[in-house]
């Protein structure tokens, strides 16, 4: 049975390496998959995402608790992604490696729209809709991440699905 | 589930990223560890700085008092820097994992 995030952490303020090692075993697919969906790179995504576990290792003692430890490690995420968009400026966007994911039942041109669209939501409004249908964050946990309040992030979801789903010609609701 | 729907979650899955990476994690111990290493040199650093500071600063009156003939502290000086930072390494190569294990 795997130890709770909690054990672990207070295993890492101690200085246990292989204790802050499982917590990047266990967290990385979801800080990663939110960066990936929010960053107009993958391999910027991967850089923020082990820039956020350096960040997050050195500032063990300001995590309190409060929030789940994803939601802290996301948070750290969400400025690392803001502040890198914010030094590069948005001309220099580049198409995302969505482009370079697998074929599959989903074709690549309305994968590719997708991706448009998705990049073409306010900031806010993509990592909301990129934490609680690209990922399984509750809408709690999107607000500790993003700072946010929880009815913003209900209506951020609410909207940037209904967006998603009319590039797919579905109900936009 | 709607057909929309449906290739939504599609989307999502494929735009995530895998349950495990060892490249990653890798990347993340290797990254901490250079970090870590550079805390030490740091902390070795300011160590030697302080303790040769110390050194300098005390030293010739401490060995007049202990009754140490000291005749020439400028060259004296620098011996006690380099033995404190010696000393120092030392302690710092000889230091134990910190790792739990």
């Amino acid at each position: 049975m795997s130890e709770p995030d909690a054990d672990l952490v207070a295993a890492a303020r101690r200085g246990s390496q292989r204790a802050f090692q499982q917590l990047v075993e266990r967290h990385q697919q979801a800080v990663r998959g939110f960066l990936r969906r929010t960053c107009a790179d993958a391999d910027d995504a991967d850089d923020l995402a082990q820039e956020t576990f350096l960040t997050a290792w050195s500032s063990l003692l300001l995590y309190r608790g409060g929030a789940s430890l994803r939601s802290w490690l996301c948070a750290i995420a969400w400025k690392k992604s803001l502040t890198l968009r914010r030094s590069r400026g948005r001309e220099r966007r580049r198409h995302d490696s969505l482009e370079e994911t697998p074929p599959s039942a989903l074709g690549a041109e309305a994968r590719m729209d997708l991706a448009a669209a998705l990049r073409t939501l306010p900031d806010e409004q993509r990592a909301a809709v990129a934490l609680c249908l690209g990922g399984d964050f509750s809408h709690t946990e999107a607000a500790e991440a993003l700072g946010l309040p929880l009815g913003t992030i209900k209506s951020h979801v609410q909207r940037g699905r209904a967006k998603l789903l009319a590039v797919l010609g579905g109900p936009d609701e | 589930m709607s057909d929309a729907e449906t290739r939504l979650a599609e989307f999502w899955d494929q735009t995530g990223a895998p349950a495990r990476d060892l490249i990653f994690e890798l990347g993340v111990q290797q990254a901490i560890a250079r970090r870590r290493f550079l805390i030490d040199v740091a902390g070795l650093a300011a160590g030697v700085v302080v303790v040769g500071a110390f050194v300098l600063a005390v030293g010739h009156d401490a060995l007049a008092g202990a009754g140490v003939p000291v005749s020439n502290f400028d060259a004296i000086g620098p011996v006690l820097a380099a033995v404190a930072a010696i000393g120092a390494a030392m302690v710092w190569f000889s230091r134990t994992p910190q790792d739990e294990a």
